[in-house]
Parts: structure tokens; sequence; C-alpha cells
């Protein structure tokens, strides 16, 4: 069975389309990313996922449950870590988390457990008895993380949810993600910081105006999309101007910059050419290169790329 | 524990903070011991339902009423913090649905309206013990103070849900909070007031409230009192009827 199982969903507000006719299949126990550019859909899909707002058309499935027909059911096996923050004012750190246990019917001394391990685990120990409105904003998105943690699910769905998040706390979010994804639970995350979805997603979706472009692992994206790359050379002394307009100009070069006096990086379809006619010029201008440095292409490459494609 | 319950215990713990349990008690302690006793100097013992009362009886029974519109505004508009604070959609994507969510902010406005009624009346008993309390009255000053707080938090959702920015949601807040409760017969007997007071006064439903409240609590005679709890509950069905058709509309 598929956690969650879209057909030709379309979501439109007005005579704008949202979301036009996608499809896709997420499994269980898999760590699906929806990235997107900002206005692509994202955020409708969740909420369509989610059953906060309906389908225009389309089928969607969650957890084996019709988004329409049996919401109730979907609503008590999922979890959601919002894009927008969502927090209770008034509430310290320690009530609002065992207040959202309660919420979700957890039973006191496991609500007891939960918290203290959360609050270790999210570094919300200090500000325990601080109220959600006093803190800053990454704490805030913190609690807000940690609380979704109150209660057991089995499909989690995170919309941006490192936003605001200092790197450490980034990481231990994602590790923690990690952890309940090798648990059983399957989680649905869309981010616009694609080593997150580097890190965390067996697949990824891309979508851009409402449409899947395309749905695969980092690792095949990379391969079939991820043609252009960085190459760095490095040399001893200053790198001669002339150098980098004649590199420039190569037929295998799609452009070259300084990104420092000493260091000229390329972009390029062919690295492997490039790379030759650059360390080939080189010796030509006499230059002592001190290191070369080929980049893969980062799932953002790929993105950019498929992005700027389609638009 | 059913859903409306829990969500409802959540609204209760949410909004009832101890700063706003504070201000939603020392706002009648206040006109009762302060102004209550220190216009008794001037305003001599009048006639209300054919009893004579004094000025601190009087006041003390309307600032028990008071309390209900200041702990129902205060429950009801959590539904617009919650929308303002991303709570509302939060809830809706659990366990819960849409009605439940409505009935639990309505529930939660009548414990809290009656948990702070009964503290305030406490605060108020030593005044007014001396009006002649009955069991009775007691019961059905209870009944009367759970239709009123439905009525107000039914303006506290209907605020919550038309009202978006920070700045309207006050001043509006504000401007009806106190259009209410000085054109009403908590601090005064409107039928003494000049007559546009008293006409305004006849619309308002805190002068039901606190009328009927006054007759139920200290056993007062008030001809008109069935009308005045017909029109009490007509405008509470109505403004309820209002707040989940307005409820019913918010988009997420």
């Amino acid at each position: 069975m598929h956690a969650i199982h879209v057909e030709s969903l379309v979501k439109s507000f007005g005579g704008r389309r949202a979301v036009d006719g996608i499809s896709f299949q997420v499994d269980e126990g898999e760590v699906f990313g929806f990235l997107g550019p900002n206005g692509a859909g994202k955020t409708t899909t969740i909420k369509i996922l989610t059953t906060l707002i309906k389908p225009t058309s389309g089928f969607v499935e969650v957890l084996g449950y019709d988004v329409l027909q049996q919401a109730d059911e979907v609503r008590k096996r999922i979890g959601v870590v919002q894009q927008q923050e969502s927090y209770e004012l008034n509430l310290s750190v320690e009530r609002a988390l065992d207040l959202y246990g309660l919420m979700w019917d957890v039973p006191r001394r496991l609500r007891r457990e939960l918290l203290e391990d959360l609050l270790e685990r999210f570094g919300l120990g200090e500000v325990r008895k601080v109220k959600a409105g006093e803190l800053s904003i990454g704490m805030r998105r913190r609690l807000q993380v940690a609380r979704e943690f109150m209660h057991d699910m089995d499909l989690l769905f995170l919309d941006e949810p490192t936003i605001g998040l200092d790197p450490i706390a980034r990481r231990d979010t994602l590790n923690f993600i990690k952890r309940k994804s090798d648990e059983g639970v399957t989680v649905f995350l869309t981010t616009h910081i694609l080593e997150e979805a580097e890190y965390l997603c067996n697949r990824v979706a891309m979508i851009n105006k409402g449409r899947i472009l395309v749905v695969d692992t980092p690792q095949n994206l990379k391969r079939f999309f991820g043609g252009i790359r960085r190459v760095e050379m490095r040399v001893n002394g200053m790198m001669p101007v002339d150098f980098v307009s004649r590199i420039g100009s190569d037929d295998s070069v799609e452009s070259a910059q300084l990104t420092d006096p000493q260091t000229v990086t390329l972009v390029t379809k062919s690295p492997g050419e490039a790379l030759s006619n650059m360390l080939r010029l080189a010796e030509k201008f006499r230059l002592e290169v001190v290191s070369v440095y080929a980049a893969e292409p980062s799932l953002e490459d790929v993105f950019i790329d498929l992005m700027r494609g389609d638009n | 524990m059913h859903s409306i319950l829990r969500l409802t215990l959540r609204a209760f713990i949410s909004s009832l903070d101890k700063a706003t349990l504070f201000f939603i008690l020392v706002f009648p302690a206040f006109f009762i011991f302060v102004m209550g006793f220190a216009f008794t100097g001037i305003i001599p013992d009048f006639i209300v339902g054919g009893a004579k009362l004094s000025y601190p009886v009087f006041l003390a029974s309307g600032a028990v009423t008071f309390t209900v519109i200041n702990s129902g505004m205060t429950v009801g508009v959590i539904i617009w913090f919650d929308r303002k604070y991303g709570m509302y959609e939060q809830i809706l994507m659990g366990p819960f649905r849409r009605y439940e969510y409505l009935a639990s902010i309505i529930l939660a406005t009548i414990l809290v309206s009656l948990l702070s009624a009964g503290l305030a009346f406490l605060i108020a008993l030593p005044v007014l013990i001396q009006g002649g309390l009955t069991f009775q009255g007691f019961l059905y000053a209870g009944l009367v103070l759970i239709v009123g707080s439905v009525l107000f938090g039914s303006i506290a959702i209907i605020l919550s849900v038309r009202l978006r920015s920070s700045e309207s949601f006050q001043v509006f807040n504000s401007f009806i909070f106190f259009i209410i409760l000085f054109t009403s017969s908590v601090f005064y007997p409107t039928e003494y007031a000049p007559q546009p007071i008293h006409i305004i006064s006849l619309v308002n439903p805190l002068t039901y409230l606190a009328d009927i409240f006054r007759a139920g609590l200290l056993g007062l005679a008030d001809p008109m009192l069935f009308l005045k709890i017909s029109v009490l509950a007509g405008e509470s069905l109505i403004l309820l009827i209002l707040a989940v058709l307005m409820f019913n509309r918010i988009r997420v």
C-alpha cells in the first residue's frame, strides 16, 4: 500500500490553478521531498493531503483513506508541521507541549516522558518556563517541530520545518526526522534548502507552476539532469586576467570567473574536456597549479536547471 | 476523553492565564468595593423591583454579570488568536472537526464565565448577603449567566471572524465592550437614565442579563421579567446562529 496516492489532482482558486493535474505516490516508510519555488503549489498540495482544503478534482488517498470521504481517519494518523508559525501566545513551552499531547489524547504519564525527552532533544530545556510569545523565532520553530512529536503518527508532513533554525538545531532536527523515518514513519517534506532534501529524501518530486516536472531519487536526478558542473583551479601567485578570458572562450566552457585572485571557476557541461583544456592553457601561461577541484552537481544545481528550463 | 472536552480544556487553559484571571476579577472587585462604597454617600437607597436596594448591593450584583461579558469576550476571541498564530489550522489538521472546535470555544466560554462569575460572587458576597439571597435565586441566576456567556461568546466569535488586523480587533473589542457596559444596567438602573440612554439600554443584552440576574439573585419582583428573559434568550440565539454561520465561512 502507498502512504500517499495522488491522481490528476487539481486545485483552483478562482480562475487560477494552484495545482494543475499532478500525480504521484509515496511509499510507506519513505522520506519524500516535494520541492519547488515559491508559489509552485507545495503548500496547497499539503493542505489537500492533510484534509484542510478540498481538491477541485482528482483522487487523493492518504494511508489508504480517501481525503474527501474519510478525512477523520486521515487526520487521526498524521502529524503536520506547517510552514507558518503556530503557537499559543500565553503558554509556556512545557505547558504548550503537554497541552498538545493532551489534545491528542496521550496519557498523562507518557506525556511527561515525551515532554522531558523532547525538551532535551530540541534544546528547549532552558526555556521550558518561558511563554511561547516571548521566545525568539528560532526557538518557537523548535517548539513547533518538537510539539508534533508529542503524539504517534504514521505519516508526517513537514512544510519547510527548518525555517529560522540555526545550523546545529537544523542538523539535530534533520537527524531526529531521519530517526523517525527509520522507525517506520513516512515523511512528506517540502524545503527550499535542497541539501536537506538530499540528506533526508529517498525520492523527490520537483514541482513548478502547479505541475510536477520530475520524480526520482536525488542520485538519479543528479545523474540525468546535473549536466552542468563547476571546475575550480587554484594557482600559486596571481591568476592572469588574460588566462581567465582565454579559458572562458573555450568551446567546452559555459563561463569562467575569478572567485579570488588565485582561483578561477569554470561552469561546464563537459568537465573532463574543460579540465584538460584548462591545464593545457595553464602550461602555456607557465602557471604553477596548486589544486584542481571538480564539484559534483548538487540537487540544487538540478533544481535550478529544471526550474529555469521550465520557466 | 471526548475530543470536544479535550479542545475545551485546551481553550480553557490557554485563555486563562494568571494575568487574565486577575483582570477578570480585579475589575468587578474594584467596582464593588471602591465605586460602590465611594458613591454610597451621594446615592441614597432606591427602589428596584419593588425592593429598596443600597447602591453597593445593586452594583455588586451588576458587577457579577459584568464578569460574564469580560470572560465571554476573553475566551471567544481565542478564535482570533488561533487564526493569527496558526493554531486554528493546526487543530483542524489534527483529530478534530470544525464543529468540535467551535463547540469547545462555546463550552469554554460558559465554563470561564461561570468560574469568574462564581469568584466575583464570592468577592461580592459580603455585600450581596445584605440583599436577601435565596438558593432558588442562585440557581436561576446561574442559568441566566450561561445564556449570557453564550451571547457574549458569540459576539466575540463574530468579531474574531470579521476582524483580521490587530488594530481593528483591539479597537472594536474595547469599543463594543465599553458601549455595552456603560449603556447597561450594571452600574445604574437605566429607567432613571436620560431617554436616549434608556432606549439604547433596551437593545443592550447586558441590561437584560443584569436585570434578570439581579431579580433572580435578590428575589426582586419584576413585571417585565418574562419579556426580559425572552429578549435575552432570543438575542443569544440570533447571535449564536450568526456566529456559527460566520465561523463556517472561515477559509483556511
